[in-house]
């Protein structure tokens, strides 16, 4: 299958298919044209893909567009979904990122934010909501994001859930821009090595919480 | 995060590009990314994070219920395994207006896994016999100042085809809906899509599914409410004009 965006041939690694034993999974039932298992994706993952749609564009027609077209690449690349390398979750939010920056390349424009966000709230395991408190997934990313230094815990918040760029970060943070990009860039190897040393991603679980979000 | 030569290295250009930070021509001058071997786990811990921040949003909200609906309709399993039926109008009563509305969702945004709506287009332009044409002809829109472009092609025996329309004006969507109507002889206008224009300078692409029981004489796009379900004459945008055979069987 052709990748999904311009990302696409950069990961493909990630999403080679798993070989045996069969599986029953969510994505394994799309690939095969299950038919009650498209609806089951809208009903399990809506919640998470449309909080991804909205904290990035705010245009209805944009956010009805969006997700019609991140639904149509899940189902596309329902078949390179590895379960041992990624929770639905993760997968999701993988193609979900990549066709919201290929839709704001395409469109050559930025989010279209009617005003700037305020910082975000530095993340610790104590915000933690009750319904989430089993979640080993949430729990082990917000851990790695919680010994990030609290700029650059709100540079990487601002960038990947609202979308912005560097420009717009330095102004709602009153960061030099470069500051800025040395947060993000060092945060995010930081994440990764810090979640490298764990076990492997275990959110399998996690798509109940969103369901229930 | 520079080498020592100054440059920025390819892991922080990484993360610009995961990052959203890199615009078309970054993405393509650091299409060389590809080659680095952990591009995977930055991406994969950006998608953790996202996922995570997701759920822990206090702000989270499910998808609305009629954005939610319309996915449903957009099912591509089922737009493999079953065929639509053809809606005409006017309907009575509110539920046959929503089926109607789920299915012209289905209608407009349904495509096969290798297909776009510009390589059907090709396609039919190619490969369909019967192929047919009509380009947009008759306007009564003020609003539109330049002879819109654009036609329909579509094959019968196929039971589809693709409208391409620019030079009309960007609509609000939530008030104002592109309609696209197919006229037959003696029948009803059938409603076949709907569709909202962010840029008049670009064609629009749209895949059209004919319903099985009539051949289309022509086409027309009104501006409408959302969910209205009747052609009104007034709100006519274009029309197409006379239908011309430009398929194999007709050379």
């Amino acid at each position: 299958m052709n990748p999904v965006s311009t990302l696409g041939e950069v990961t493909n690694s990630v999403m080679i298919m798993a070989t045996n034993p069969p599986r029953t999974d969510l994505f394994s039932r799309l690939d095969d044209g299950d038919r009650d298992a498209f609806t089951e994706l809208v009903d399990q993952y809506g919640g998470l893909i449309w909080s991804m749609v909205r904290n990035v564009l705010r245009s209805s027609a944009d956010r009805d567009d969006a997700v019609q077209d991140i639904l149509m690449s899940l189902w596309k690349n329902a078949g390179r979904f590895d379960p041992s390398i990624a929770s639905e979750a993760t997968f999701i939010a993988m193609i979900t990122r990549r066709r919201l920056i290929d839709l704001q390349r395409r469109r050559g424009r930025r989010p279209d934010h009617d005003a700037l966000p305020v910082e975000p709230a530095l993340i610790s395991t104590d915000r933690l909501p009750e319904r989430l408190e089993q979640s080993e997934e949430v729990r082990v990313v917000m851990q790695a994001m919680g010994q990030l230094r609290p700029a650059q815990q709100r540079v990487l918040t601002l960038a990947i859930q609202h979308g912005h760029t560097y420009e717009q970060i330095a102004e709602v943070t009153g960061m030099p821009v470069g500051t800025v990009k040395t947060h993000a860039r060092r945060g995010l190897m930081k994440v990764r090595d810090l979640l490298s040393t764990t076990s492997t991603d275990a959110s399998s679980r996690q798509h109940e919480e969103i369901h229930d979000a | 995060m520079r080498d020592e030569f100054g440059h920025e290295s390819r892991d922080s250009r990484l993360i610009d590009q995961l990052l959203g930070q890199l615009d078309d021509d970054g993405a393509v001058m650091d299409t060389d990314l590809s080659d680095i071997n952990d591009i995977s786990s930055l991406e994969l811990t950006t998608a953790r994070m996202q996922a995570t921040l997701a759920v822990i949003d206090d702000d989270m909200t499910p998808m609305p219920d009629d954005i939610r609906n319309r996915m449903y309709a957009l099912n591509p399993t089922t737009a493999m395994t079953t065929s639509s039926s053809p809606m005409r109008f006017p309907f009575a009563g509110f539920v046959a207006a929503a089926a109607c509305i789920a299915m012209v969702v289905s209608v407009f945004v349904m495509q096969s896994r290798t297909d776009t709506v510009a390589d059907l287009r090709e396609t039919i332009l190619v490969s369909a016999e019967d192929a047919c044409q009509a380009r947009w002809l008759d306007q009564n829109d003020p609003t539109v100042t330049r002879e819109p472009g654009g036609d329909v092609i579509w094959s019968a025996v196929e039971r589809t085809g693709v409208l391409q329309i620019c030079h009309v004006p960007i609509n609000e969507s939530a008030q104002e809906r592109y309609h696209v109507w197919m006229e037959t002889a003696g029948g009803d206008p059938v409603l076949l899509a709907t569709f909202d224009v962010t840029d008049p300078s670009e064609f629009k692409l749209v895949k059209l599914s004919l319903p099985d029981e009539a051949d289309p004489t022509g086409f027309v796009v009104t501006l409408d409410a959302p969910t209205s379900t009747a052609m009104a004459a007034g709100t006519m945008i274009v029309r197409t004009g006379s239908v011309n055979a430009i398929g194999i069987a007709a050379s």
